[in-house]
């Protein structure tokens, strides 16, 4: 008996105040009635183990206290898809920003050890995460106690729902962004080829007296890339008018889009890299508030610290867009051996880490014409290589060998295997030959 | 595809949960207290588990349908369940219902 009345007493604890007595005097009586007639049953008292396998039946005793409680939600069902969809907005819009403000101070950390920027990230990631899980929970628990009264599920109108959205084409090609894209370019490329004789928005300026000049930064770039960012962008423009009349991306137009993307990324990265204890300098003395400055000149190194961080996110955003575009070029269409895949980028991605470790400046030296050397001497082959491999991986070497055949090459093409053309012709003057 | 081993038992206990309250509805017609109850409903082949019995007898009795009083019998108290005036009208209602159902099923079930 002593069992019960401890199982008893843990089933209470759960129960609420005013029901209590009632609820356990019932369920006692329920629960001896059972044992009268197991022990009438077997002409004994229970043991204490036959006691145990009985109340172990009935249940965990908060279990058992809980269904005497009507059915309770912090965020009921009908609030519960919403609040899910809340959830994963916040995460991503946390996450992103998080993500690529991480990867800059990684790329750009400098002297700080790798596992500190790491350990930082990553409890500022949770802490903030945290935070927006309560918040969200705590707002849509307050909902969930007021929506029923609001008549939030009834008052609704069919006629408002969104229009059907016809199935996307992940390879498809808006035109109108093309066309958006062209225009921009063009306009950047006369800005760029004009740059050191001014801004044209800059001419108010002039005019009203005001004295400015190009940030180090910009010069920089403008001195060591300039032919390079002009050949980019018309590469790009190409892209584009491609694009425009056939909207639809293929596997080179794909590659070659990813190669841009990595150029800009490159450059972006040498150029931030050498003036990132410039830029950190600038970041302290402004948050720092100085009152000795004078109110043009916080302005100028505002403006300059804001082109610093353009190009910082500027880096790692081009580098995932390159990623992107290379995993797409390289995956086309679900084609070949995803183990292959992952082997072509992987080299890829090993060759520019180490080509672009090999021609970066130390830090606080400006990058010169010898990086330019150097980093086209090692990346270019890193991108043929890649370009090659993701061409290559579209069919299969086979031998065939027999009585009746002469030593023969055959390439067993994938259906939709660009360099089938190019590829079939060298093979048939090969097997002419041979 | 594999049906999972829970799906038969989980629609089975769905399409029981509703014909159990008119079950404890019709078998309260005569006075009982929980634990005849369950083993009455039990020998007609209707076992319901005391975890799910007296959470469905309180629901029952605050919605009206059922009245209770606390008696002493064979020296212990127990509490004594039958069907209110309001409970009978229910049943008499669920039964027709019920009973139309079962008529609509057979229908479909034969095409």
């Amino acid at each position: 008996m002593e069992l019960l009345e401890r199982y008893l007493q843990a089933v209470k604890f759960w129960l609420p105040k005013k029901q209590q007595d009632d609820i356990l005097a019932e369920l006692k009586e329920d629960i001896e009635s059972e044992m009268e007639e197991m022990e009438s049953g077997l002409g004994r008292k229970m043991t204490g183990s036959e006691m145990e396998a009985l109340l172990k039946r009935r249940g965990r005793p908060m279990m058992v206290a809980m269904r005497f409680q009507p059915k309770r939600f912090l965020i009921g069902p009908g609030l519960f898809p919403m609040y899910i969809f809340v959830l994963k907005v916040a995460v991503l819009c946390y996450l992103v920003p998080w993500a690529l403000a991480g990867l800059v101070l990684l790329l750009f950390g400098g002297s700080r050890p790798v596992g500190e920027v790491v350990g930082g990230l990553w409890g500022s990631l949770w802490v903030t995460l945290a935070f927006q899980f309560s918040i969200i929970t705590l707002v849509f628990a307050a909902l969930e106690q007021t929506h029923s009264k609001s008549g939030f599920q009834e008052n609704w109108n069919p006629g408002a729902l969104p229009r059907v959205r016809p199935p996307r084409d992940p390879y498809r090609v808006a035109r109108t962004g093309s066309l958006v894209e062209i225009v921009m370019s063009l306009i950047f490329l006369a800005w760029w080829i004009r740059m050191p004789q001014g801004f044209p928005f800059a001419w108010g300026l002039d005019k009203a007296g005001i004295h400015w000049t190009w940030g180090s930064v910009w010069q920089d770039f403008h001195h060591h890339f300039f032919y390079l960012v002009i050949a980019l962008t018309l590469i790009n423009v190409c892209v584009a008018v491609v694009n425009l009349i056939r909207p639809y991306w293929t596997r080179p137009t794909l590659l070659i889009r990813g190669t841009i993307n990595a150029g800009v990324a490159a450059m972006a990265y040498f150029v931030v890299r050498a003036h990132w204890p410039e830029m950190k300098s600038e970041w302290i003395l402004l948050t720092g508030i100085h009152p000795a400055l004078a109110q043009a000149e916080l302005l100028s190194r505002w403006v300059n610290l804001s082109v610093y961080s353009a190009l910082a996110i500027s880096t790692v955003v081009a580098g995932i867009q390159a990623l992107v575009e290379y995993i797409r070029a390289i995956l086309w269409k679900n084609s070949g051996s995803k183990l292959k895949a992952a082997a072509a980028l992987f080299l890829v991605a090993a060759s520019l880490g180490a080509s672009c470790t090999k021609a970066m400046p130390t830090q606080g030296t400006n990058w010169s014409t010898a990086n330019s050397a150097q980093l086209a001497k090692t990346a270019l082959p890193a991108l043929t290589g890649g370009a090659a491999l993701c061409v290559l991986r579209d069919f299969e070497i086979t031998f065939t060998l027999g009585m009746h055949e002469s030593w023969r090459v055959n390439l067993e093409f994938q259906p939709d295997c660009e360099a089938h053309g190019v590829l079939g012709g060298l093979l048939s003057g090969l097997n002419r030959t041979i | 595809m594999a049906i999972d081993s829970n799906s038969f038992e989980n629609l089975r206990l769905e399409l029981r949960r509703g014909s159990l309250v008119l079950a404890v509805l019709a078998q309260l017609r005569t006075e009982q207290y929980g634990y005849t109850l369950r083993k009455a409903l039990a020998e007609h082949g209707m076992e319901i588990d005391e975890g799910t019995l007296y959470p469905l007898l309180r629901r029952l009795e605050t919605q009206g349908l059922l009245v209770s009083e606390w008696r002493e019998e064979e020296k212990r108290n127990k509490r004594f369940y039958k069907l209110s005036a309001d409970g009978k009208l229910i049943l008499k209602q669920l039964l027709a219902e019920w009973k139309s159902i079962d008529s609509s099923l057979n229908g479909i079930v034969k095409g």
